[in-house]
């Protein structure tokens, strides 16, 4: 089957559409720019759709996602936003429980944006985009130990801000 | 922190800690509550567009961008077919008469040659990528042929014949030249008789085993060459200070691929000769005289500048 045909097409749209924007965002883009950026990636797709097997359109798209985000200029002061994953396991009704949570989320993002750059993107990739090590390493053109070096930042930072956050 | 511990956190998430490593790790870091917080992050996800959304959106976009392959018409039922036939019937009489009065074409896709023979023996040979217009019915008054690309003419003595491009006009009698233009640039070369190259007001006559550049409206000196055989039907391509740009267009041409250069530079010019039927050898050549590496997928070729 082809990637021109629509359904094909369609599927791979749905299939890799959120990991491309968490991908862009996760590499410093910033948020409201995103969508534009990911519409223009699967119209990249779309244009050469002849040239492209269906099993290479994953590495397609991130491909000429990473073109498009370094033509346009990187924007290393964005802030990230967080969503509750669904489906939710505890009853919407508890109030507690809610606030909890909102007030989880509002520290976690703090403290994620309050990395350096280079270390928020390679605790984001991993944390928020399931890559490995090896994964982020080939992705940044980087080491694996240089990885592993951000990524204990990472996790050292928010060692130090979880501090902060007030006893349980 | 001390060099060895650098990773120690990254190992502890992986779980490739060692014990002697995890009880160092443990006198620093609240582990406990780090693990707890790491847990209660996967609840959390980047927030995104919602994907319903953007298809609609998209769907209105390709609507109006064509993919490349071409689509396959739906079937349709028996009486749809008639109704077609006879609308193709009378379409195709109406475009009979039409195509009377329009020029006929000849045009080679990339990586594709093509050769025109005309009634009077007048012989040409299109290079790929390239497309020729002529109107075979006004020849008994006079010869005239629109070119854009590249193209060998073996030209049978007669009346005057003209090539138009645009970068100019080529007036020959009988003789074999090849014409290669690209936009503003244009390169003839005479390989017998005479040919007269107009641009403007300006006009220089070529003899046999000469040649003239024309760049944006200004004729070049005439000069000399030796080969026996256009460039391209030898299986090269020569450049002499060609706009890079131009240079990777002409490529294109040749292969049938397509160029993504939005990450290098394209203000320089560039000089070598290139093979026309060996990718490989021409693309390590091209982008080690610029400094740029690439990278394949299929037809597509991704330029970038070598790191440094």
């Amino acid at each position: 089957m082809s990637v021109c045909n629509q359904n094909v097409f369609k599927k791979i749209y749905f299939r890799w559409n959120e990991p491309l924007q968490r991908f862009l965002q996760s590499k410093g883009m910033e948020r409201s720019k995103t969508a534009d950026l990911v519409q223009e990636t699967f119209l990249r797709l779309w244009k050469n759709c002849a040239k492209v097997l269906p099993e290479q359109s994953k590495s397609f798209l991130f491909t000429a996602a990473n073109n498009l985000l370094i033509d346009a200029y990187r924007q290393s002061q964005s802030r990230i936003k967080l969503q509750p994953r669904l489906p939710k396991t505890v009853s919407l009704e508890d109030g507690q429980y809610q606030f909890e949570m909102k007030e989880f989320q509002a520290h976690l993002e703090a403290a994620i944006d309050s990395m350096t750059p280079a270390s928020k993107e390679v605790f984001l990739l991993h944390r928020f985009n399931e890559m490995s090590y090896q994964d982020i390493a080939t992705s940044l053109g980087l080491s694996i130990k240089a990885v592993e070096k951000r990524m204990t930042k990472a996790l050292k930072h928010l060692a130090v801000q979880i501090q902060d956050w007030g006893s349980k | 922190m001390q060099q060895e511990e650098n990773i120690l956190l990254s190992k502890w998430l992986a779980g490739t800690i060692l014990p002697d490593e995890l009880r160092a790790l443990e006198q620093e870091v609240d582990l406990d509550r780090l693990a707890q917080v790491l847990e209660q992050q996967k609840q959390f996800e980047l927030a995104v567009e919602p994907v319903e959304t953007m298809w609609t959106d998209f769907e209105l976009k390709i609507a109006t961008t064509p993919s490349v392959e071409k689509k396959m018409p739906p079937q349709l039922p028996i009486f749809k077919w008639i109704i077609g036939l006879l609308l193709l019937l009378a379409f195709a009489i109406g475009a009979f008469y039409y195509l009377q009065q329009q020029p006929e074409k000849l045009i080679t896709p990339p990586a594709a040659v093509a050769t025109k023979i005309f009634a009077e023996g007048t012989k040409v040979a299109l290079s790929p990528g390239s497309a020729l217009a002529f109107k075979t019915e006004d020849w008994k008054k006079e010869r005239t042929i629109q070119l854009q690309g590249q193209a060998f003419f073996d030209v049978t003595k007669g009346l005057p014949m003209f090539i138009h491009t645009e970068g100019g006009t080529i007036a020959v009698l009988g003789t074999q030249f090849d014409v290669w233009e690209m936009g503003a640039w244009m390169r003839v070369q005479c390989f017998e008789g005479k040919v007269k190259v107009s641009v403007g007001s300006e006009a220089k006559i070529l003899g046999a085993m000469e040649m003239v550049f024309v760049n944006k409206n200004s004729l070049s000196l005439v000069s000399a060459f030796r080969e026996t055989k256009p460039d391209w039907q030898r299986q090269e391509r020569v450049f002499q200070k060609i706009p890079i740009n131009l240079v990777l267009k002409d490529l294109e041409r040749f292969y049938a691929i397509e160029f993504d250069a939005s990450a290098v530079r394209l203000n320089d010019a560039f000089s070598g000769v290139l093979p026309t039927q060996d990718l490989d050898r021409a693309l390590t050549y091209l982008t080690r005289s610029m400094n740029w590496q690439y990278e394949q997928q299929n037809k597509l070729i991704y330029l970038k500048p070598t790191a440094e």
